[in-house]
């Protein structure tokens, strides 16, 4: 699913400040779009945007245009369009209507109407790509945070959505399940999912994503590929970060471009 | 979830929990309303919603004590004398009876139900009967709030206790801490809500359109006969007080 963004101005209720800014973008399945910037840049704000749900969910104000496979997303229901949202929030994304993990993952394709047989294979398919069928039994309100993060991605995975749109994906999650969840978007995006991102954790990112966009004032203020602007001194004037080998690269004195990766870092100091 | 109230249609446990409020608004001496409560407290305890009787009688014992106190300490002419000294309003103490007992019926049966309560299930058997979708949702969602909105007061409890807030002790104790506690709560149940539109949005709650059966809650013979014995019941009970 592709998304052309044109001339997009976004502003909450209330707000004299434009969260997204004039903001111009072509975004293309099969690829891993990354998300950043400073706190209040507009990522969180952008995908929100992207996936339709403002202002038609938290009111304000839209100028321009989103259009997903022809269609203006603020005039769609999302997960119905292929759209999947994750929000950043994961204990308050819980459905409500799920006594168990199992049928919190069945909620999206219960909803969208697919056949029985399919929901239940799809549902066990999303558990074991998440890892977490030990869970199937549990009370969903109970889990942990990253044991709820995953529940949330596997419920996502389980509707098969042409699109995800997500927000600090894995930010509740440990290494292990951020390196799995990060394979299983990296793959999903090869299968030809249009897979957008919103997320500060340099280092996670690097490993999965095409495309990196950098949020200034709710503008954009660079896009390019990751590694090269990673390893630039642009990114960090924006304040928006970089990997850590890259940061402890730059306060070693090490000038742009930079080692982005802890292998990278290590082979300079060497040959240095 | 081995309890007959769990294993019953959930159709079942909420016709025969709105039966009971039914004829707790219906019954009008003291002697009905009071065997009233005693058949919903042997109804709770014996399909297994014993949590729910108990939290109904923890929830009407200050309301019982407020009876007391406005009806039979303070009430009408003729009194009587009490048995431990001074007089009591026979006409109050009558009046108390049958309220008391008809807040304990309505506090014990709905509390009972939602102890029973399966949303999975419920909404399971909604779509399974074609009910509006929006209907059954907002049962299930007014009953998850109160969980919710126990769960986020817990953790503010939590928070303040840990920046120093005295929340339990005295009852003058715990009043102090009122302002401190429900402030931030109204604060944060509002900002929940809108992340939680958000998130049924994203999740298809909104979606028009039929939805998918997944396990549809067997309804067996016994569960229609209790649903139209719950019925009858409230149509006699009715019809015998029009009658009276």
């Amino acid at each position: 699913m592709q998304f052309l963004v044109r001339g997009l101005r976004i502003r909450y209720p209330v707000q004299q400040r434009w969260a997204v800014n004039g903001v111009d973008l072509e975004i293309v399945p099969g690829q891993v779009t990354w998300l950043t910037g400073a706190l209040g840049s507009g990522t969180s704000t952008l995908l929100l945007a992207l996936a339709g749900l403002i202002p038609r969910l938290t009111g304000g104000e839209r100028e321009g245009s989103v259009v997903a496979a022809d269609l203006d997303v603020s005039t769609l229901s999302p997960l119905s369009h292929g759209i999947g949202y994750l929000g950043p929030s994961p204990e308050l994304q819980i459905s409500g209507i799920a006594k168990t993990v199992r049928d919190e993952v069945a909620v999206g394709p219960m909803n969208l109407g697919r056949s029985r047989e399919q929901i239940l294979h799809a549902t066990d398919d999303a558990l074991r790509r998440l890892g977490i069928e030990h869970l199937a039994g549990r009370d969903p309100g109970a889990l942990s945070g990253g044991e709820t993060q995953r529940v949330l991605i596997a419920s996502l995975f389980a509707a098969a959505p042409r699109a995800l749109l997500l927000d600090e994906p894995f930010s509740a999650l440990d290494r292990a399940s951020s390196a799995l969840v990060q394979d299983l978007l990296r793959q999903v995006a090869s299968e030809g999912a249009t897979v957008v991102i919103a997320c500060d954790d340099a280092d996670a990112m690097l490993e999965i994503a095409d495309r990196l966009i950098v949020l200034r004032d709710g503008q954009v203020a660079l896009d390019g590929q990751p590694r090269e602007l990673l390893a630039g001194d642009a990114i960090l004037a924006l304040g928006a970060g970089t990997t850590d080998a890259a940061t402890l690269a730059q306060r070693s004195g090490y000038a742009a471009p930079r080692p982005v990766t802890r292998a990278e870092l290590l082979a300079r100091i060497s040959h240095d | 979830m081995n309890s007959l109230a769990s294993r019953a249609h959930p159709f079942t446990t909420g016709a025969v929990g709105l039966a009971l409020i039914a004829l707790a608004l219906v019954l009008e001496t003291n002697r009905e309303t009071v065997a009233l409560y005693g058949l919903t407290v042997v109804i709770a305890l014996g399909t297994g919603a014993g949590a729910g009787a108990r939290r109904g009688l923890i929830a009407v014992i200050p309301i019982w004590i407020l009876l007391f106190l406005l009806q039979v300490i303070l009430g009408d002419a003729p009194r009587v004398a009490a048995p431990w000294g001074g007089t009591l309003s026979e006409p109050g103490l009558i009046r108390a009876i049958s309220q008391g007992s008809r807040f304990a019926v309505i506090a014990t049966a709905s509390l009972a139900f939602a102890a029973a309560f399966d949303p999975h299930r419920f909404l399971q058997a909604a779509i399974a009967r074609r009910w509006s979708f929006g209907a059954a949702f907002l049962v299930v969602a007014t009953l998850d709030a109160a969980d919710r909105l126990g769960e986020q007061a817990r953790r503010l409890r939590e928070a303040q206790r840990t920046r120093g807030v005295r929340v339990t002790g005295s009852l003058g104790t715990r009043a102090r801490a009122m302002p401190a506690l429900i402030f931030p709560l109204l604060l944060a149940s509002l900002t929940e809500a809108d992340d939680r539109a958000l998130a049924l949005e994203t999740r298809g709650m909104m979606i028009q359109g039929p939805r998918t059966v997944i396990d549809p809650p067997r309804d067996s013979a016994i569960d229609r006969i209790v649903r139209w014995g719950a019925l009858a019941c409230v149509i006699a009970a009715i019809l015998w007080r029009v009658r009276h």
